[in-house]
C-alpha cells in the first residue's frame, strides 16, 4: 500500500485517482475548484465515465479515496504524487504546459519527506518531465530528495476504468531503478505487462502509440476514398486488411474521420515536436490532412446529391466524437453543423448526452431533440455522425416511416449494404457503393 | 483437378508446387525455354527455401511446359502468376497480362475458370474480362476470378500453407466459381474472403501499403528520435505491444525494397490520382523511404566528409534476408548512391548478385573477407543472420576505418563502440 496524491481530476486524474485506490492503495485526489472537490466528495462524477460513480462512492466509503482541495494536506504524506493536469493545444498545435508547471510548484512547495516519486501521466512532449524535475528543485522549500517518473496514460474515453485494469502495457519512463521500482511495484495490482525504459521514450512513446492509430484511421479513409471511386467495399477491404496479423483489423474503420482530446491534439503536437527540431514530419501532415477532409465528407457527399441543401430539414444522428462519451472536442458534428448552416439547411440534432456540451461547441444555430423520432421526423435527409447503439440499432424502416424522403448519409457505415437492399432506402456510406432502390 | 498455372516466377512456381502437393495435377507454363529446361531437370532458378524440395516431391503430377495452349486446353483451372512490373511513371505495365490474354482467347473452347494471382491494379479484372468476350470467348466458357498473392520471398511455401487469408474476388452473379475455389485449396485452412473483382484487387495493394506505411511511419520517428536523443527501437518496443498497433514492420532502418512494396505503393497512388483521389498517406509514405537513403548517407558524411576514393564494404545486396531477388533493393540503391559519391564499393551477400549496371563500377566480393578487407566504412545493408553474429573483433582487425553504418538498427551499439568503432544507426539515441 502507498500513499498517493493526484493533482487535477479531469477523465485521467480521477481514473487513475479512483483505480489506484481500487487496487489498495490510499489516494488524495487534489483540485482548487472548491465546487468540483464537494461534488466528488459526494461520489458524484463531474464527467460522464461508465463504472465511475460506482468506483468513487465504493472507495470513498471503504477510506481509500479522498479529496481536497489544500495541496498541503494531498502532499504532506505522500509517498508517490501523479500529476494528471490538462495540456491544452496552443495555437500552433504545441502543448500548453502552464498547468503542469503550476503543479511542479505546488509539489516543490508542499513535500515533506524524502524520496518522493512525481509521476507524470498527462501527456507531455519530449523533455517535459525534465523541466518538472527543474521546476520542482527550482521551488523547493524543504530539503529532500525526490525522483520524477514518465507513466504515460493509456485511457480511451468511455471505456477508461476497464482500460486501466485490461491495457496491453504500462508504460515507466525513469531515471532511476529505484523509482522505476516504486511504481512498478504499486502498479503490480492490475497485472498488466510493464515496459520500463527511460524518460524521453516513455514521453515518446505516447505520442507515438497516438500518432500511429490516427495514421491507421486515416489510411483506411484514405482506402476508403479510392474504394469508393473504383465502386469496391471499403468493409472487405478492410476486413482483409486486418486478418493479417501485421496490420491487424483494429482502427480499420473508414468513416468521417476522428475527434476527441487525444488524436487531434497528439498528433499535432507530435507535428510540432518534430518541427522544433526542423522536420517536416510528412507523414503526420498527410495523416492531419486527411482527417480534417473526412470530417467533411458526409456534407460533401449530400451536396453532389442535392443539388441545394438550402431549406431542407437536415437531421444529425449523434453528436459526440464518439459513443458512450458526452465529449465534443473536436467532434465531426461541429464541422458538419456549420456547413449545413452555410449551405442553407435546417439543423435537427440527436444525441443521449452530448447534448448539454454540444451546445457550448455548436450553439443554439441548431436544434437540438431528445429522440431520434423527433430528429428524423419530416426530415428531407439523415446524417449518422456517432455510432451509438441505439443509433446502429434503429430499425431502418424508422427512416422511411419518419422521413420525408428516406435519404440517409452514414458517416461510420452503421449499416450492412445486404441490409439496406431490403428496405426502401437512400443510402450512401464511406468507401462503399450507394443505394438506391 | 486440372490446373494450368501461366508464368514460373517465384509466385507461380510457389502455386505450382503447393497445388500440386494439394492432390492437382498442374501444368506449369513459362515462355521462357531455357527455365523450362531447367525446371524439367529438376533445377529451380529462383531461391526459394522448401521450394525446389516441394517440387521434386510432386513431380508426377507437375509438367512444365512452354506452350500455352496445350496446357490451357488441358485444365478446367487456369491461373494466371505472370510479372506485372511498373514502367518509368510508377504505372503498372501490363504487357504480359495482355498477352496471357491474347493466348487464352485462342484456347479456351470449353469451360474454364481464370484466375488471377498476379498482382493487378484495380479494374484489371473487369478488363481482362471484357477483352476475352470481345475477343471472341464465348461468355458462357469461363469465370473470372481475382485470387491475389500474399507470397513473402523467402518464406513463400510456408506463406501459401499458412496463410491468414485466402481473397477471392467474384463477379456479382458468378454462382459457379467459389465451390471450384474451394476444391482447388482444399486442404488449406486460411479463411476465405469474398468479395467483388475489384475488391479483392485493392486488398492486395492496401494490405502492401498499410505496411509500407508502417516502415515509413517508424522511419520517420526515427529522425526525430535522432534530434531528441531517444531510442527508437525502445518507441517500436513501447508502441509495438498495443496489439492496435502491433510489432512487426516497425523496425527503423534503410526503408522498404523489393519486387512487392515500392511497385504496389506506386500502383495503388496511380489508381487513386487515375480517379481524382489525392493520396496524400501514400505519397507521404512513398517520400519518407526515398529520402530515407540520403539521411544515412548524410551521417556518414558528418563523420567522413570526403568520400571520395574510400572503400566502402556493403554488406547485402538483396533487399532483404534469405532471398537472391534484388529489385528495388535498398542496398543497391545506397550502393549506387556511393558509387556516384566516388567511392571504392565493395558487396558481399551470401547469394545475391549485383545487378549487371551496378557491377560496372562496383565490385562483388567472393568472400566477405574481401570485402571488408581495408575497408574505410562497413555499412550494414541487409540484415542476414550471419552479419548480424560477426566476430566484430576480427572485422575491427581486417578493416582500415573504423566506421560502421548500420543500416538495419540490428547490431548492438555499445558492444562496437567498446570495440573502438564509430557506430552510426537511426534513432539509437
Amino acid at each position: 500500500m502507498k500513499i498517493i496524491a493526484v493533482v487535477g481530476t479531469g477523465y485521467v486524474g480521477l481514473v487513475t485517482g479512483v483505480c489506484l485506490a481500487d487496487i489498495g492503495h490510499r489516494v488524495t485526489c487534489v483540485d482548487i475548484d472548491e465546487r468540483k472537490v464537494e461534488t466528488m466528495k459526494q461520489g458524484v462524477s463531474p464527467i460522464y465515465e461508465p463504472g465511475l460513480d460506482d468506483l468513487m462512492k465504493k472507495n470513498i466509503e471503504n477510506g481509500r479515496l479522498a479529496f481536497t482541495t489544500s495541496h498541503q494536506e494531498a502532499f504532506a504524506d505522500a509517498e508517490v504524487i501523479y500529476i494528471a493536469v490538462g495540456t491544452p493545444q496552443q495555437e500552433d498545435g504545441s502543448a500548453n504546459l502552464q498547468f503542469i508547471e503550476q503543479a511542479a510548484k505546488d509539489i516543490a512547495e508542499n513535500i515533506m519527506r524524502d524520496g518522493v516519486v512525481v509521476v507524470t501521466k498527462s501527456t507531455v512532449p519530449v523533455g517535459t518531465n525534465d523541466k518538472v524535475k527543474r521546476w520542482i528543485l527550482e521551488h523547493l522549500q524543504h530539503d529532500v530528495q525526490f525522483d520524477v517518473v514518465s507513466n504515460p496514460e493509456f485511457l480511451r474515453e468511455g471505456s477508461a476504468i476497464y482500460d486501466t485494469f485490461h491495457g496491453d502495457r504500462i508504460v515507466i519512463g525513469a531515471e532511476n531503478d529505484r523509482a522505476a521500482n516504486i511504481v512498478e511495484e504499486l502498479n503490480k495490482p492490475f497485472g498488466i505487462p510493464i515496459f520500463k525504459t527511460d524518460i524521453r521514450s516513455a514521453e515518446m512513446i505516447k505520442y507515438a502509440s497516438n500518432a500511429f492509430l490516427a495514421t491507421k484511421i486515416s489510411f483506411i479513409n484514405e482506402i476508403a476514398n479510392i474504394s469508393e471511386k473504383l465502386g469496391a467495399n471499403i468493409e472487405d477491404v478492410a476486413y482483409g486488411m486486418g486478418l493479417d496479423s501485421r496490420i491487424g483489423s483494429q482502427f480499420l474503420r473508414a468513416g468521417i474521420g476522428y475527434g476527441g482530446s487525444c488524436f487531434p491534439k497528439d498528433t499535432k503536437a507530435l507535428v510540432q515536436i518534430a518541427g522544433d527540431v526542423e522536420h517536416k514530419f510528412d507523414l503526420l501532415e498527410a495523416v492531419i490532412n486527411v482527417n480534417n477532409k473526412q470530417q467533411a465528407r458526409l456534407v460533401e457527399l449530400a451536396l453532389n446529391r442535392f443539388t441545394s441543401l438550402r431549406g431542407k430539414k437536415a437531421a444529425m444522428l449523434g453528436l459526440a466524437f464518439k459513443p458512450n462519451t458526452d465529449d465534443m472536442r473536436e467532434a465531426a458534428s461541429i464541422v458538419m453543423a456549420e456547413q449545413l448552416i452555410k449551405e442553407g439547411a435546417t439543423v435537427v440534432a440527436y444525441d443521449p448526452i452530448a447534448i448539454e456540451n454540444a451546445k457550448k461547441f455548436i450553439g443554439d444555430k441548431i436544434i437540438y431533440v431528445e429522440t431520434i423520432e423527433s430528429a428524423l421526423e419530416q426530415a428531407d435527409v439523415a446524417f449518422i455522425v456517432t455510432e451509438w447503439d441505439q443509433i446502429k440499432k434503429l430499425p431502418l424502416d424508422t427512416y422511411a416511416k419518419l422521413m420525408k424522403e428516406p435519404i440517409v448519409f452514414d458517416g461510420r457505415n452503421c449499416y450492412d449494404l445486404e441490409e439496406v437492399k431490403k428496405h426502401s432506402i437512400e443510402y450512401y456510406s464511406i468507401g462503399r457503393p450507394g443505394i438506391k432502390n | 483437378m486440372n490446373i494450368c498455372v501461366l508464368g514460373a516466377g517465384y509466385v507461380g512456381l510457389t502455386t505450382t508446387a503447393v497445388l500440386a502437393e494439394l492432390g492437382h495435377d498442374v501444368i506449369c507454363i513459362d515462355k521462357d525455354p531455357d527455365k523450362i529446361n531447367q525446371l524439367r531437370q529438376n533445377h529451380v532458378p529462383i531461391y526459394e527455401p522448401g521450394l525446389a524440395e516441394l517440387i521434386k516431391n510432386n513431380s508426377n503430377r507437375i509438367t512444365f511446359c512452354t506452350d500455352s495452349q496445350k496446357g490451357i486446353i488441358k485444365s478446367d483451372a487456369i491461373i494466371i502468376a505472370v510479372g506485372t512490373p511498373t514502367d518509368q511513371d510508377g504505372k503498372p505495365d501490363l504487357t504480359y497480362v495482355l498477352s496471357v490474354i491474347e493466348e487464352l482467347s485462342a484456347s479456351i473452347f470449353s469451360y474454364k475458370t481464370i484466375i488471377t494471382k498476379s498482382t493487378v491494379p484495380p479494374g484489371t479484372n473487369e478488363m481482362i474480362e471484357q477483352l476475352l468476350i470481345k475477343k471472341g470467348v464465348k461468355r458462357e466458357y469461363f469465370d473470372i476470378v481475382s485470387n491475389p498473392e500474399f507470397l513473402r520471398e523467402g518464406s513463400a511455401v510456408y506463406d501459401m500453407f499458412h496463410s491468414d487469408k485466402t481473397v477471392i474476388g467474384l463477379k456479382k452473379h458468378d454462382l459457379r466459381s467459389l465451390p471450384i475455389m474451394r476444391e482447388i485449396y482444399n486442404g488449406l485452412e486460411a479463411p476465405f474472403i469474398v468479395t467483388s473483382l475489384t475488391g479483392a484487387e485493392l486488398i492486395k495493394y492496401a494490405n502492401n501499403a498499410f505496411l509500407a506505411t508502417k516502415i515509413s511511419f517508424i522511419n520517420e520517428m526515427s529522425r526525430i528520435c535522432d534530434a531528441y536523443g531517444v531510442d527508437i527501437e525502445e518507441i517500436s518496443k513501447g508502441i509495438g505491444t498495443d496489439p492496435r498497433i502491433g510489432s512487426q514492420f516497425l523496425q527503423a532502418g534503410l526503408g522498404y525494397g523489393g519486387s512487392c512494396f515500392p511497385k504496389d505503393l506506386q500502383a495503388l497512388y496511380y489508381a487513386a490520382v487515375s480517379k481524382n483521389v489525392t493520396a496524400q498517406i501514400l505519397q507521404a509514405v512513398q517520400k519518407v523511404n526515398e529520402t530515407q537513403i540520403d539521411l544515412y548517407l548524410k551521417k556518414l558524411q558528418s563523420v567522413m566528409p570526403d568520400l571520395r576514393d574510400k572503400k566502402i564494404a556493403v554488406l547485402g545486396i538483396s533487399f532483404k534476408p534469405n532471398t537472391d531477388d534484388t529489385r528495388y533493393s535498398r542496398a543497391v540503391a545506397l550502393i549506387e548512391k556511393l558509387i556516384s559519391q566516388g567511392c571504392r564499393l565493395s558487396a558481399f551477400d551470401p547469394i545475391a548478385r549485383l545487378p549487371e549496371h551496378v557491377l560496372e563500377k562496383a565490385n562483388q566480393a567472393e568472400t566477405l573477407e574481401e570485402s571488408i578487407d581495408q575497408a574505410d566504412c562497413l555499412i550494414l545493408a541487409t540484415e542476414w543472420e550471419d552479419f548480424i553474429h560477426l566476430d566484430w573483433k576480427h572485422v575491427k582487425e581486417k578493416m582500415k576505418g573504423n566506421i560502421i553504418v548500420d543500416g538495419r538498427n540490428c547490431l548492438e551499439p555499445e558492444k562496437l563502440k567498446a570495440l573502438g568503432f564509430q557506430y552510426i544507426g537511426v534513432g539509437r539515441g
